[in-house]
């Protein structure tokens, strides 16, 4: 499980390096995909809980780290998701499309939920998103057209991101 | 047997519960403390750790876009050459102008007991990203400690030949800091109308393209704002310094139930072609840094 975190926790960063600064060249409306997301429920899929809220956790942390959002904000989050995506794991076939369409649509909504959540509990203290302005929209958009390929892509190196099967 | 695989399965099952309730209660604790930021040290370390490969990508990226765009530049830039030859006449009669007013200018504030001005040290810094979360509207400048660069200095920008407040600074990395524009949510600005005087809060709406808000504006100032009318930071609060350009009036809320009116303004900066700012500090408070 070290290994698989480590690998997905080091794409996971590539991830969010591309995304502020290349990904911010083609946003639409200054919103931009959320890649770190579409690879945390395709690791937590295929390994389960215990590989998705590590990582989760660790990736979060470390999005923490490098934006402004407040120390836990995404750890918080991304846990929260990776553990969901986790529960999942092999309860439907993995196809090249439909289910990573399914499940982004799922993991960008409860992002969302959990992000007004949040945003609640901290009185305010940390930005939700407002379902009236396109930036939501645009980002699910992105996200659904983004995650076939990139669940393709991931694919390519199952081997070191799911070496073993957990039970 | 089966009774044993049970067991384990359980086990594993608690195991993962036991581990997800730890990673939940770390965050929210983590979470609770930064957002009434106790541990920003720790956060600008990580911050410090991954600058260098955000430059790198981001000089890769201009690189390739830098020249793809400069092939289109070149036949521009031949068609403007000619316009410039055109304005830089027009320039030169307004300079004309503009010097004798300086001087006008100069005498009067000797007048007025003003010639004392305070000076600004500037720390130029290049926009390299932004925040990887779409939620959080923060730039990446390629300016850190290394440079000078402290939390809440100001950051200004040059842009159509005027000097207009962008944000500040909210966090800073070893080489690269974290600059909140002053369209964040979370920006407050005390501000004033350049030539009414009257006072308000100005906030952003977390979008560039959203107006700035001006609460608080006293209900006499309807009949004396047009739009049209500058607004200025007014100093108060400490960070932010006086008479800097924050935007213009776009539209006046006024509500009969309110004891106050809201003023919408257009920023003075256009934050989709920002490219270079520069971080502000009061030089008598700042050791020089080259």
């Amino acid at each position: 499980m070290t290994r698989t975190v480590f690998w997905a926790w080091a794409l996971s960063i590539c991830a969010a390096l591309i995304q502020s600064t290349l990904l911010t060249r083609i946003a639409i409306f200054h919103t931009i995909p959320d890649l770190t997301l579409i690879i945390l429920i395709y690791i937590s899929y295929i390994n389960g809980t215990m590989t998705g809220q590590t990582l989760g956790f660790i990736s979060g942390l470390t999005l923490d780290f490098i934006s402004a959002a407040p120390l836990g904000f995404n750890a918080l989050i991304r846990t929260i998701i990776g553990a969901t995506a986790g529960l999942l794991k092999g309860t439907f076939f993995l196809d090249i499309v439909i289910l990573p369409i399914a499940l982004i649509i799922v993991g960008t909504l409860l992002k969302v939920m959990l992000v007004i959540f949040v945003h609640f509990l901290f009185a305010g203290a940390v930005p939700a998103y407002d379902l009236r302005i396109p930036m939501f929209w645009i980002e699910l958009a992105y996200n659904v057209v983004l995650a076939p390929f990139l669940f393709a892509f991931l694919n390519l190196f199952r081997s070191v991101l799911n070496p073993r099967k957990e039970n | 047997m089966r009774s044993e695989e049970n067991t384990s399965l359980q086990r594993k099952k608690n195991l993962d519960f036991y581990v997800f309730l730890i990673l939940t209660i770390v965050s929210l604790g983590l979470l609770l403390l930064s957002t009434r930021s106790f541990i920003l040290n720790i956060q600008e370390l990580g911050l410090s750790a991954f600058s260098g490969v955000r430059a790198g990508i981001s000089a890769v990226g201009s690189t390739v876009s830098g020249t793809v765009g400069s092939i289109q530049e070149l036949s521009k830039l031949r068609k403007d050459y000619i316009d410039l030859l055109k304005r830089l006449d027009q320039i030169e009669i307004i300079q004309r102008d503009a010097s004798q007013i300086k001087i006008e200018n100069v005498h009067l504030r000797e007048q007025l007991g003003f010639s004392e001005t305070i000076k600004y040290r500037k720390v130029p810094a290049r926009i390299i990203g932004k925040d990887s979360d779409n939620l959080f509207s923060a730039f990446v400048i390629n300016k850190g400690s290394k440079q000078g660069i402290k939390r809440n200095m100001i950051v200004i920008a040059y842009q159509s030949g005027m000097q207009a407040l962008v944000g500040k600074v909210v966090q800073v990395g070893f080489s690269q800091s974290l600059m909140m524009p002053i369209y964040d949510s979370n920006s407050f600005i005390s501000a004033r109308f350049s030539v009414t005087r009257y006072e308000g809060l100005v906030s952003g709406q977390g979008n560039p393209d959203r107006f700035l808000l001006m609460r608080y504006v006293k209900k006499r100032a309807r009949e004396e704002i047009k739009y049209g009318d500058q607004v200025i930071t007014s100093g108060l609060g400490g960070i932010y310094p006086p008479d800097l350009i924050i935007g213009r009036v776009a539209r006046i809320v006024n509500r009969d139930y309110e004891t106050s009116i809201d003023v919408e303004l257009e920023s003075s900066v256009d934050f989709s072609r920002l490219e270079y700012v520069f971080a502000v500090e009061k030089e008598s408070e700042a050791p020089i840094h080259d």
